[in-house]
């Protein structure tokens, strides 16, 4: 035979190939409003730039009328290719293939781009659409996904590691997304649980829909599961691509800087908070305020919104917000948000991304059900994540920081190092109304007109404690600053701290209360 | 600028009361009920395979009142308590979840 013919030979192998499970699956696929693992591929990367491995990879399965089944490619696309010019890894389930059960070569197949990824120091994002193990290969399925959870262990911290769900991802398969750093799903197309409807059907009796039980809006809501949510797979692979521009590759680079820009006019950092300090704002209206050009790429968005988290650029740099956000739940702590926040902070930290924190918050979330979820243990993850951190941390109180509250949201105690507070910023153990209900408890009481004299005692106890100046005095706080100074001394800040050199006691590793 | 104008919501913490909007997990939470100690519930989700106990029956602590399957695994309900069946609330073959009332001490 001839080279050409060969040649020719392998464009039709691979033509075959690239149809995956065929012209019927393939308009199932498109009928529930998916697209196939090789369009979605094409989706997210740059036009032209990716290559496929292991196309020919078959599976070596026998019983159960497994021997001389063909699966294309096992069920899952692998490879290489761009994004916005800069290399990343990818792997792709082929629903059309056997359901994308995942196999002994399948589970090899992802292993080995995992490998890719870490090795070469590049991005991973891993496209999840499967019916789960494939029962007839039996344990060699498990084994598969031992071999891809110990993985993305292994590269956690040193490459960035996203999954995106585009389909049912269920029972054990569920853990590889949990193991990674970014979860994107999809209205109407992703479903995530460990044990599905049917079987709580059998074992409880209980009906529910797959959407209600774990449906992309469950997972963004309620599980705090998943990071960021899209309504379709075109926006999906956007925020990817958008995530990708802000963050490192690789845990020994900085994210690639940008060209400097000013914040939008519109947003005006002087009015963005109300002076009294029971008003809400939205606090992504001060970040928005103080990053490049008011871009915001936040980070769980719907789940636990009395944190804020995300990443924004300040002359041209990186960096990691964490705020407190007044509008929802007056910004308080909790058991979810502190979970949100720890987890970002470790993530900017492992990545050389500095933290900037905005603080205003009434405390924590007082309730028998947070008390009993386990609000201690939560909580304390935030000040391990914080205090562990060696990349520059820098704080901006703009309104309340109260007792634990204040020690939590990276105050100079936790080795900050930066701690800026606006004028009208009120940095006390207690808030006004609370001391003074605790303070003057018997005077109020005893009072011919208690509430003249509780307002009395608060605005007393506000005059003498609620401000920034007493926590200036002990060098707490670095500056207070005019608002409209916040971005110019952030700035000034991020670039003093640049080259910054925390060291930390060796150990094996410290033992975070998970 | 944020356009949601949602209907303000009062929340009250030591430090003071603020106005502010709620999530759906603070919507979700449940009003803390003291437990019983003459209620038996299920620990675990899971189906009534046998009672061996009527109502007015004298019971001592840890007899057996009842054979109760959860995760594949027959579970021996056993008296938590000294004393008198007041109500059996559950019937062999029902599909409990957790948390489910089963019997009553008078």
């Amino acid at each position: 035979m001839a080279l050409d013919d060969k040649i020719l030979e392998l464009e039709e192998k691979k033509a075959r190939l690239s149809h995956g499970g065929g012209e019927k699956a393939i308009e199932k696929q498109k009928a529930l409003g998916k697209m196939t693992a090789r369009e979605r591929i094409d989706a997210l990367l740059d036009e032209g730039s990716f290559h496929e491995y292991d196309m020919f990879v078959e599976h070596d399965a026998r019983e159960f009328g497994m021997q001389g089944k063909v699966l294309p490619g096992d069920g899952v696309v692998i490879g290489t290719g761009t994004v916005a010019g800069n290399p990343i890894a990818v792997f792709a389930q082929d629903f059309t293939v056997a359901g994308g059960s995942l196999g002994l070569m399948h589970a090899r197949k992802i292993t080995k781009i995992m490998d890719y990824a870490l090795n070469m120091r590049i991005p991973l994002v891993g496209i999840n659409d499967s019916g789960g193990a494939r029962i007839q290969e039996g344990v060699n399925a498990l084994a598969g996904y031992g071999e891809i959870f110990f993985r993305n262990t292994m590269a956690s911290g040193v490459i960035p590691q996203i999954s995106v769900i585009l389909g049912p991802c269920a029972g054990g398969a569920v853990y590889s997304p949990a193991l990674t750093d970014f979860v994107f799903v999809v209205e109407n197309v992703s479903k995530m649980f460990i044990t599905g409807p049917e079987v709580i059907k059998t074992v409880l009796g209980e009906e529910i829909s797959m959407e209600e039980l774990g449906g992309a809006r469950v997972h963004s809501e309620l599980t705090g599961n998943a990071h960021f949510y899209a309504s379709s797979e075109a926006e999906c692979f956007g925020q990817i691509r958008k995530l990708l521009s802000v963050i490192p590759h690789n845990n020994t680079e900085k994210a690639a800087k940008a060209v400097p820009k000013a914040p939008q006019q519109k947003y005006d950092i002087s009015k963005a908070v109300p002076v009294d300090p029971s008003v809400p704002y939205d606090v992504r209206d001060v970040i928005r305020a103080i990053t490049d050009e008011s871009d915001f790429v936040e980070v769980m968005e719907l789940f636990a919104g009395n944190i804020v988290v995300g990443f924004g650029r300040i002359e041209g740099e990186t960096v990691g917000f964490v705020a407190n956000q007044p509008l929802v739940l007056a910004g308080v702590l909790d058991c979810d948000s502190s979970d949100k926040a720890a987890r970002f902070i470790r993530f900017c930290d492992a990545f050389n991304i500095p933290i900037v924190t905005l603080e205003d918050l009434p405390g924590y979330l007082p309730g028998i059900d947070q008390e009993h979820a386990g609000v201690i243990r939560h909580g304390a993850k935030m000040l391990y994540a914080y205090s562990e951190a060696t990349v520059p941390k820098i704080t901006v109180i703009l309104r309340k920081a109260y007792g634990g509250g204040y020690i939590a949201m990276n105050s100079r105690h936790l080795q900050a190092d930066f701690v800026f507070a606006w004028p009208n910023a009120e940095i006390a153990v207690m808030g006004p109304e609370g001391a003074a209900n605790i303070i003057f408890r018997k005077e109020i009481k005893e009072a011919e007109d208690p509430a003249a004299m509780r307002q009395a005692r608060i605005q007393e106890y506000k005059d003498k404690f609620a401000n920034p100046y007493v926590a200036a005095a002990k060098g707490y706080v670095d500056a207070v600053i005019a608002p409209a100074d916040t971005r110019g001394y952030v700035a000034h800040a991020l670039k003093v701290a640049a080259g910054k050199i925390a060291s930390r006691p060796a150990k094996k590793h410290g033992i975070p209360p998970f | 600028m944020s356009e949601e104008k949602e209907q303000l919501e009062e929340l009250q913490t030591q430090h003071g009361t603020y106005k502010t909007t709620f999530n759906a997990m603070y919507r979700r939470r449940k009003k803390w009920e003291p437990s019983n100690p003459k209620h038996l519930l299920t620990h675990i989700p899971g189906t009534v395979v046998a009672i061996n106990v009527a109502v007015g029956q004298q019971v001592k602590a840890g007899d057996e009142l009842m054979m109760y399957k959860a995760m594949k695994m027959d579970n021996r309900v056993k008296s938590p308590i000294a004393g008198t069946i007041k109500k059996i609330d559950v019937q062999v073959g029902d599909k409990l979840p957790k948390g489910h009332l089963m019997i009553e001490f008078e």
